[in-house]
């Protein structure tokens, strides 16, 4: 499921959140309507708690303006073309960056997952990589492209690349055991090995990878617009910091958070119909 | 990444010839490519290195480098209690699980720097902030993976636990964890690398030590051998956390297998 | 291909993104041809406006420059893009400047951005006390917590010159760095003992009762003197003198223009700054002026040699254009 990288004692299947149902259950939560509805009752409730603390002067004035403020900026904003203007900037280029994630970590991941030696060698420098925070390397986007999409992009594949990465990995590791002998031993032609082992082995991690990067590239996206000084929501972010405007600051945190909830979910829109054999889709479910 | 081939048959010099060869061949063609270079912000590799020594062997040791591994361990520890626990609860119960999701993937998807004055506000100056956003940065992985592991039980197990008439905790303790662990571990260990990470967005604000600090301090006051000797330190902390973590895993991963084994339920 | 030729040849590009990056640094001297779009990264504060106001008023397109602006954080992040010729000028407090300028930074003033009001009514910054803990003056800082927007900032340098102007020993100070909106909740929750803010926080902590006991920049700073700067960077100059020329001119008129009318610098800080009107109304007014003035910054770096800020002198003569 979410972030899965490793896994090794589970059978061949990516570890999406789709397990199976245990049993059939005719309780309320079990409906898809009744989840929705539990759903939103949780956030209603959240808010009415936030806009209570809030008013009520649990928070220090001028900290964390109420919740039904924030809300009307928020309204406020979807009116705005600036606000659409930034997340177009923000979305562009995290997707942009997604895609070259996806040029880069592919043949990358082939390589690795099938080249025992280039596995061995390039483990120390991907690991020594992996937890250096982009915060650390805005200096060096800079200086490299500017305040500009470039710098985001370099950040964004620096920062989101991991988890495709290693689900890929998992994934091509998997058919280069068994499925391979098999396809060998029963001389498929190469078009049959890629169309019957070698997609569908695959298919279901490189999704789980790609939504996980998804949602970091989103992340890595605002932040670096917060401090680099690209245009995007994060920038919007700042400027309303500087100004006090906290109920826009918020609006625009939660519009930040929004937007990753809705990339996670269209992501796993996408799955569905590409991988509606797969048992892990079969049985329906979320979470 | 980190399941190595056991070293039997081939001999251990070729092995690390092949581990060290990228990793000797990039520093040294950086030293190499740095060594003249006269740009502000690629100093000489040589220079890096040495500002690395003066530095990080000395008073930034202990000054930057032990806080921050401290709020590190803390800030995982309870990332990692949490997340396992809360992700047990959620994971039993569907009606919880449909209540909490949209906060949790709201939360889960919030760029973590807006989370600093949050912090700020209920935990005040000091290491216990840094320790909050490092923990609620990272929990998200290890409580996702542990909702699954617990939620995709094979349901014939379920039937058995029934039939057995385990008590809920003997459940917990001999059939749920042990095999939603491989799943759980998984989450650990992006919940381990987010927060070296969260280290320094944590470290941004109201801090007076750590790494964080120093690289971002470095940073806005145009100290560059700095900068890049804090990521090289950042780095370096981050991959032998990662090998003291994947020691951890195989030992407890292997001891559940041998547990499983013995009850049976892993059949 | 043999997996020894992949690893070669990954070792190679590897190497060649490597060896392409130490290259980077000159990018500032190409030159440009007119109507080429020039960038300004301007930090979202007040004291910029000009920048805006030549935008909006047309003072850069008489001069037949297109010019676009840049919301950017802080100098930190401006400089490495200046140096680089992603962007074409930069904005910074002095204190910023100053430090990359010492560190070997390429990097000139070439306009007055605002400088520092003598009376200390019209001084926008203020060392505001939380409540009930006894701080009246800045010697009483010793031992406590201020909170500053960043360190090694003008806001730090002036607090920390300040608590030292006053007979206190800023080393025994603790200052830490969050953003300004932070700083009144942080204060009024105790988390820290005093703040250093400035417009439109100064205005607010005011109209909450807080206690001012110091205004950092009318005390500690020389009068009148340049406060910010607009600047570039040396091989920009050497190959694009007339742009400099016209851009300096540009915003020197519009400082001027701000001097003379706030209203315009409400118009623009609501527009870019999304700073509401009526805000801008209590607000205290930075003073704008077309006078970049070699000896203030020459009397800052002084300031921040004896706190420790800078580790050397700073050559100002050759820090400014002209």
């Amino acid at each position: 499921m979410e972030m899965t990288t490793q896994i090794r004692q589970l059978p061949a299947q990516a570890r999406e959140g789709t397990g199976r149902r245990t049993a059939p259950r005719r309780s309320f939560a079990a409906g898809r309507t009744g989840r929705m509805a539990l759903g939103a009752g949780t956030v209603v409730a959240v808010m009415a708690v936030w806009e209570v603390l809030a008013r009520s002067g649990a928070f220090p004035p001028g900290s964390i303006p109420p919740a039904s403020a924030v809300l009307a900026e928020f309204i406020g904003q979807l009116g705005t073309l600036g606000f659409w203007e930034a997340l177009w900037n923000t979305v562009s280029v995290a997707l942009l960056g997604l895609l070259l994630i996806v040029v880069v970590a592919s043949p990358l991941a082939l390589l690795i997952g099938l080249v025992r030696p280039v596995q061995e060698s390039v483990w120390f420098v991907l690991e020594f990589l992996k937890p250096i925070p982009p915060v650390a390397l805005i200096p060096l986007g800079l200086l490299l492209w500017g305040p500009s999409p470039g710098m985001k992009l370099f950040l964004i594949v620096m920062g989101a690349i991991w988890p495709l990465l290693t689900q890929l990995i998992y994934g091509i590791r998997e058919i280069n055991g068994v499925g391979a002998e098999m396809a060998r031993s029963y001389r498929l032609g190469r078009w049959l090995t890629v169309s019957r082992l070698v997609v569908p082995s695959v298919l279901p991690f490189a999704l789980t990878g790609l939504r996980i990067s998804a949602s970091i590239a989103v992340i890595v996206a605002v932040v670096t617009e917060m401090i680099g000084g690209a245009a995007g929501l994060g920038q919007n972010i700042v400027v309303a910091q500087s100004a006090g405007a906290l109920a826009e600051m918020y609006a625009l945190i939660l519009a930040a958070g929004l937007l990753g909830l809705a990339i996670n979910a269209g992501f796993r829109g996408l799955a569905k119909p590409l991988l509606f054999w797969h048992p892990s889709i079969r049985q329906e479910g979320t979470l | 990444m980190s399941t190595f081939p056991s070293t039997r048959s081939r001999g251990g010099i070729r092995l690390i010839l092949l581990r060290a060869w990228l990793p000797a061949g990039l520093v040294a063609a950086w030293w190499l490519a740095s060594a003249s270079s006269t740009s502000l912000y690629f100093p000489p590799l040589q220079t890096i290195l040495e500002t690395l020594g003066a530095d990080w062997a000395g008073p930034s040791f202990a000054g930057h480098l032990l806080p921050s591994i401290g709020k590190f361990l803390a800030g995982f520890l309870i990332a990692a209690v949490a997340g396992i626990f809360l992700g047990l609860v959620i994971g039993m119960y569907p009606a919880l699980r449909a209540a909490v999701e949209p906060i949790v993937q709201f939360l889960r998807s919030l760029p973590p720097p807006v989370l600093l004055p949050v912090g700020l506000l209920v935990f005040g100056i000091g290491a216990s902030m840094n320790i909050a956003i490092i923990a609620f940065g990272a929990v998200w992985p290890t409580l996702l993976n542990t909702i699954d592991g617990v939620r995709s039980l094979d349901p014939q197990l379920t039937e058995m636990t029934r039939s057995y008439r385990l008590t809920r905790a003997q459940k917990i303790r001999w059939v749920i964890l042990p095999n939603a662990s491989p799943q759980i571990f998984a989450g650990l260990r992006t919940t381990l690398q987010m927060a070296i990470i969260l280290i320094v967005v944590s470290e941004m604000v109201a801090s007076t030590n750590g790494i964080g600090y120093y690289v971002l301090n470095s940073q806005q006051t145009f100290a560059v051998p700095q900068t890049w000797a804090g990521t090289l330190v950042l780095g370096a902390l981050g991959y032998l956390a990662n090998l003291v973590f994947i020691r951890i895993e195989g030992y407890v991963l292997r001891w559940q297998a041998g547990l499983l084994a013995i009850t049976g339920s892993g059949a | 291909m043999t997996a020894r030729q992949w690893s070669a040849t990954l070792a190679a590009l590897l190497v060649l993104v490597l060896a392409s990056g130490c290259g980077v640094g000159r990018g500032s001297a190409v030159e440009l041809g007119p109507g080429a779009q020039i960038k300004v990264g301007v930090i979202p504060v007040a004291d910029f406006a000009p920048i805006y106001i030549a935008a909006e008023e047309g003072y850069f397109a008489d001069e037949g420059l297109n010019v676009k602006t840049q919301v950017m954080q802080n100098a930190a992040a401006i400089a490495p893009s200046v140096i680089n010729g992603q962007l074409q000028f930069g904005t910074a407090a002095v204190p910023p400047f100053l430090g990359a300028v010492q560190k070997g930074l390429p990097l000139k003033a070439v306009a007055n951005g605002t400088s520092i009001a003598a009376d200390p009514a019209k001084d926008p910054s203020a060392l505001v006390a939380g409540p009930g803990n006894g701080i009246t003056r800045p010697k009483d800082l010793e031992g406590r917590t201020v909170a500053v927007n960043a360190l090694s900032s003008i806001v730090h340098v002036t607090a920390a010159a300040a608590v030292k102007a006053d007979g206190g020993d800023p080393a025994k100070v603790t200052f830490v760095a969050m953003p300004f909106p932070d700083m009144l909740p942080a204060l009024a929750r105790g988390a820290v003992d005093a703040a250093s803010l400035v417009e439109p926080f100064h205005a607010r902590s005011v109209a909450e009762g807080a206690r001012v006991i110091a205004h950092p920049y009318s005390k500690v700073l020389q009068p009148n003197g340049t406060f910010t700067v607009v600047f570039t960077a040396q091989p920009f100059i050497e190959t694009n003198p007339g742009i400099v020329e016209k851009f300096a001119r540009a915003v020197d008129r519009a400082s001027v223009e701000a001097a003379r009318n706030p209203q315009k610098v409400g118009a623009v800080l609501a527009k870019y700054g999304k700073l509401p009107p009526e805000v801008f109304a209590r607000i205290r007014v930075p003073m704008y002026s077309d006078k970049l003035d070699t000896s203030a910054l020459a009397s800052t770096g002084e300031l921040m040699r004896g706190l420790g800020f800078l580790p050397g002198s700073v050559d100002v003569e050759s820090a400014v254009w002209k």
